[in-house]
């Protein structure tokens, strides 16, 4: 009972914690890149910026409703599955790869329900644009996925990363994970979290979007954000091994901020990248394509290894 | 793929560049050569007099009428009594030290005159006198 009490605080004093460093990096390292200054101005520092934020939203109206709530709730659930070391995972399922894509699918479609409340048209038209899109990519993720499973056989995220302990899943599947990382990267593009939303300033809908409910929306983004990075370290990294004498969480880190950090810059790099159907033919023209015949060749390997046993 | 790529490694350059923005009161910035701030009253280095003759050039070519010459005659000759400039109309293009003909008058640096008071902007001749700090290209601070 006590463990799991702590594990429970754990999970939730790493989530925080991130939460917290990523809002502060999001707008340090997006001023930075425009060379401006970031927080210095305000008087709050950088440390007490991101607080200063919250207690803002606060200020302006502190209503929520029923599906922020849920949403704020099943953004912090979905860590539950998500092994974070050998250890420090509350819910152990054998195919909690599957449940955590599909919590993650349930999770966006509960953005669109909470767009679907608003009494502005365009609000509901972009979030169920971006939902679709969202959707759209999961389509070569789910390929980049099972290759993966095919290689390590397994659906279980603990066990993929124990398979990783000789060689990276990135050596075996370099075209995977340059499909993975870029689909990861569009789908955090979508939700455009280092720019900010053309709505507020087109529309007259800033009670809509500025109050508590906007923070829970941004915090649910972000969760999305850190879950969709630490798969990308799971499946490709070897998430927690260690590697010769470097301890294998503290490498886990550093390689979440790396990833973390380049997701930004090129969020930076790539401001014009917002046209749906710019989009709409990287997706079909090097997503989808790539990830199949990366899944066909892994499964032509596959058979030839376990069925025919020639490799 | 390639200008995707350049302007990722030019965004990473810029976060570890000072940045160009700066915290107004704080933090100081050295303003560009000839940038002209307040004009200042010059004076003779030999005599320590004021070189300007009180002609009133500078009274009928200024723009916006900011600058007041007063002159008295001594002995015949006409020399300087007062001069003043109100720098709440003055928009700091320079006329007057260019067609000084003695090159009585010149722009300093200062530019930052913020203040609550508005008759603290009318200068008198001995204020005018004392801008000459301002001359050389120094940080705001002063």
């Amino acid at each position: 009972m006590t463990t799991i009490f702590l594990k429970v605080l754990y999970l939730f004093l790493i989530i925080t914690i991130n939460l917290y460093i990523g809002a502060y990096l999001v707008n340090k390292i997006s001023a930075r890149s425009e060379h401006r200054r970031g927080f210095s101005i305000s008087k709050a520092g950088w440390f007490g910026y991101p607080a200063l934020k919250v207690l803002k939203y606060l200020e302006k109206s502190y209503k929520i409703n029923i599906w922020e709530f849920l949403l704020l709730f099943l953004s912090f659930f979905i860590w539950t599955i998500i092994p974070f070391s050998t250890w420090l995972v509350l819910i152990k399922l054998e195919g909690d790869l599957i449940i955590a894509l599909l919590f993650y699918m349930m999770l966006i479609f509960i953005f669109l329900i909470n767009a679907s409340r608003s009494s502005y048209e365009t609000i509901y038209q972009n979030v169920s644009r971006n939902v679709l899109m969202a959707y759209s990519f999961e389509i070569p993720i789910i390929f980049c996925v099972s290759s993966i499973v095919l290689i390590n056989r397994t659906l279980n995220l603990k066990e993929i990363v124990g398979f990783q302990y000789q060689f990276w899943n990135i050596v075996y599947q370099p075209l995977g994970f340059v499909v993975f990382f870029t689909a990861v990267f569009l789908q955090i593009k979508l939700f455009s979290l280092t720019k900010t939303n053309n709505l507020i300033f087109k529309q007259n809908s800033e009670k809509e979007i500025s109050g508590f409910g906007r923070f829970i929306v941004r915090v649910a983004y972000y969760n999305i954000f850190y879950f969709l990075i630490v798969l990308i370290i799971i499946l490709y990294l070897a998430g927690w091994q260690n590697v010769y004498f470097l301890n294998g969480n503290i490498l886990f880190i550093l390689k979440f901020y790396i990833i973390f950090i380049v997701i930004l810059l090129l969020d930076k790099a790539t401001p014009l990248l917002d046209d749906y159907k710019y989009l709409i033919s990287i997706n079909w023209k090097f997503l989808i394509p790539v990830a199949v015949a990366n899944f066909l060749l892994t499964l032509v390997f596959f058979i030839l290894r376990n069925v025919y046993s020639l490799i | 793929m390639r200008p995707v790529i350049r302007d990722f490694f030019i965004c990473l350059g810029n976060v570890f560049r000072k940045p160009r923005a700066v915290v107004y009161p704080k933090e100081k910035i050295i303003i560009p050569e000839n940038s002209r701030g307040i004009p200042r009253l010059k004076l003779d280095l030999d005599t320590l007099e004021i070189i300007c003759n009180g002609c009133g050039v500078c009274q009928k070519i200024c723009p916006r009428q900011c600058i007041e010459v007063k002159t008295v005659i001594e002995n015949g000759k006409e020399y300087l009594d007062e001069f003043y400039i109100d720098l709440s109309k003055c928009i700091f293009c320079g006329n007057c030290a260019e067609f000084c003909s003695l090159n009585a008058i010149e722009m300093t640096y200062r530019h930052q005159l913020a203040d609550s008071d508005k008759n603290s902007f009318k200068y008198e001749k001995l204020d005018l006198i004392k801008q000459a700090d301002y001359s050389v290209r120094d940080f705001w601070s002063k």
